[in-house]
């Protein structure tokens, strides 16, 4: 089937291509070993541990907004033409005070100042200063910079952010939209340098154009599968040869040694390192190109008609803090936050007395109500789902929620939405935290085999991946050693 | 004609090499089989969450 030049070519093949991928190959077997041992003894994992700063640094009583929410939804229906909003809030921030309002629970929010009725998104640099700087417990703000992120509670591909870095007790960099100031991620040393890592030697981004890296790391992968199918077809033609003979011709002069060991770690470790690279590719398109279906970004319903419309009234915030007063936890410093919703058919205030803390739902009488139903959560969970779906009840679970760095009580449901998606909304303020769709459900086994996560020893699962990382820059260093045997060819002769 | 002799002589594969395809195929298939009956563990268990006959599995990632 192979002639011998045929053979000598995938020989020159096989050699080409592993000089050329070494950077990539070893990159991604480095990669693995610093994330795996970065993460290894992280307390909560990349999420990290933080403690929230629970007040804003300035006392500013909410009722001293001098806009009504009245006026400032007319000028929402009447200046920017929106109906219907999904939520409108009104807090401080330092010694701001502002309403936010989200048009829809994925769009973008809006920010005007509640004492002029100016808008104020996208936030300035001055403003988000101040946002960072009291995020954290103990923290100032050593700088800004601008970027954009990926989040999986917008339709917008990218938001505008900036990334904050805070000095102080708790060292972080934190990722906050410009909307409205929303921490959308929070790094500390740990998760930065696993990000650093993860990003530029193991999927290769090096900016946002991810189909631009996209194909140079898929190619990268399809070259070191090529490589390995090479090699296999290299060791089979020449079995019965092993390297403690000098076959006829010019490799006699090799170092015999590495020939032979390369030889057999390749055929060690090259169905292992094939089978990584497809199930890598696999993950890739999930966490990459493929990410917004992965995230459950896919079932977000394009005809949402909940929330209320603009010219409904609302209670001024002087009367949502008599009334919601006499419920709430005895405090030093002002209420946050209030914000208007509604859920179900009831209006709804969300009264955040602290900033790390779950805010608390009253009804417009000021009575704090108690946990929703699961079929009302389900209900108000369908507004927001694509179709408007029949969906299953699957029972309480625990899911975390970024804004607090903590795990909510949530109800789960199984949505009959093209995606099969899990929605899990929040028992108290029925906000949808998390989908996760069929697609990322299938993701788990993979994503083990991956990391090596075989026995759930996590001493015994290092061990292995660290054999196989092993194996494979072995292969790496013999294959540079067989093709440049340096004083020993010349030794040789 | 000699070397078809040395070949018959050393058998398919060159001493010690045996060890290595051995090895090799034994991690291969170990893997694709855990994996395979991962991914099969995942669709039941995923069914039965959704018929109502089993507790979810809770993962993040």
């Amino acid at each position: 089937m192979f002639g011998s030049r045929a053979k000598r070519r995938v020989a020159t093949w096989h050699r080409w291509l592993g000089l050329g991928l070494t950077v990539p190959l070893a990159g991604w077997i480095v990669s693995a070993a610093v994330m795996m041992l970065v993460t290894m003894n992280a307390p909560n994992g990349l999420a990290g541990v933080y403690k929230l700063n629970p007040y804003n640094s300035a006392d500013v009583r909410l009722d001293a907004a001098t806009v009504d929410p009245n006026v400032l939804l007319g000028k929402l229906a009447k200046e920017h033409g929106i109906g219907r909003v999904y939520w409108l809030r009104l807090q401080s921030r330092g010694p701001h005070l502002w309403y936010v309002v989200k048009p829809t629970p994925y769009a973008l929010a809006m920010v005007f100042d509640a004492r002029t009725g100016s808008r104020l998104d996208p936030l300035s640099d001055d403003l988000l200063a101040v946002v960072a700087g009291e995020a954290l417990s103990g923290g100032r703000v050593a700088g800004l910079e601008s970027a954009s992120e990926y989040n999986r509670y917008y339709e917008a591909d990218r938001l505008p952010v900036v990334r904050a870095t805070i000095e102080g007790e708790q060292p972080a960099r934190l990722i906050i939209s410009r909307d409205e100031g929303r921490t959308l991620r929070r790094l500390n040393a740990e998760s930065e340098r696993f990000e650093w890592w993860y990003r530029a030697f193991h999927v290769n981004q090096f900016t946002d154009h991810i189909a631009v890296w996209t194909t140079l790391l898929y190619v990268c992968a399809a070259g070191v599968i090529t490589l390995s199918v090479l090699g296999y077809m290299l060791f089979w033609w020449r079995r019965p040869r092993a390297a403690s003979t000098s076959p006829a011709g010019g490799n006699s002069a090799l170092p015999l040694r590495a020939r032979n060991l390369h030889r057999k770690l390749g055929v060690l470790a090259g169905g292992i390192l094939t089978l990584q690279l497809l199930v890598g590719g696999y993950l890739w398109l999930s966490l990459g190109p493929l990410e917004d279906p992965f995230r459950g970004k896919a079932s977000f319903s394009t005809d949402w008609e909940a929330g209320f419309t603009t010219g409904r009234p609302l209670a001024s915030p002087a009367t949502v803090l008599s009334r919601a007063s006499a419920a709430l936890p005895a405090s030093p410093r002002p209420v946050q936050a209030i914000e208007w919703r509604v859920l179900g058919d009831k209006d709804v205030w969300v009264v955040t007395s602290r900033m790390d803390e779950a805010p608390r739902v009253f009804d417009t009488t000021g009575s704090p109500l108690a946990t929703l139903d699961p079929h009302e959560a389900g209900e108000i969970a369908r507004q927001e789902v694509v179709g408007k779906p029949d969906f299953v009840y699957v029972g309480p679970s625990p899911q975390l929620w970024m804004d607090l760095n903590r795990p909510l009580p949530t109800y789960h449901f199984r949505f009959k939405d093209p995606g099969e998606t899990d929605v899990y909304v929040t028992q108290s303020t029925g906000q949808v935290i998390q989908r996760r769709p069929w697609f990322w459900r299938m993701f788990g086994p993979f994503l083990a085999v991956h990391m090596f996560a075989f026995t759930g020893n996590k001493t015994l699962d290092m061990i292995l991946l660290a054999s196989f990382q092993l194996l494979v820059l072995g292969m790496i260093a013999t294959g540079w050693r067989v093709r440049f045997p340096g004083k020993d060819r010349y030794a040789k002769r | 004609m000699r070397s078809a002799n040395t070949r018959r002589r050393r058998g398919p594969f060159a001493k010690g090499d045996i060890i290595a395809v051995a090895s090799g195929a034994l991690l291969l298939a170990s893997v694709i089989s855990w994996l395979s009956l991962q991914v099969a563990r995942n669709v039941i268990a995923d069914r039965a969450v959704a018929a109502g006959k089993a507790p979810p599995a809770e993962a993040g990632h």
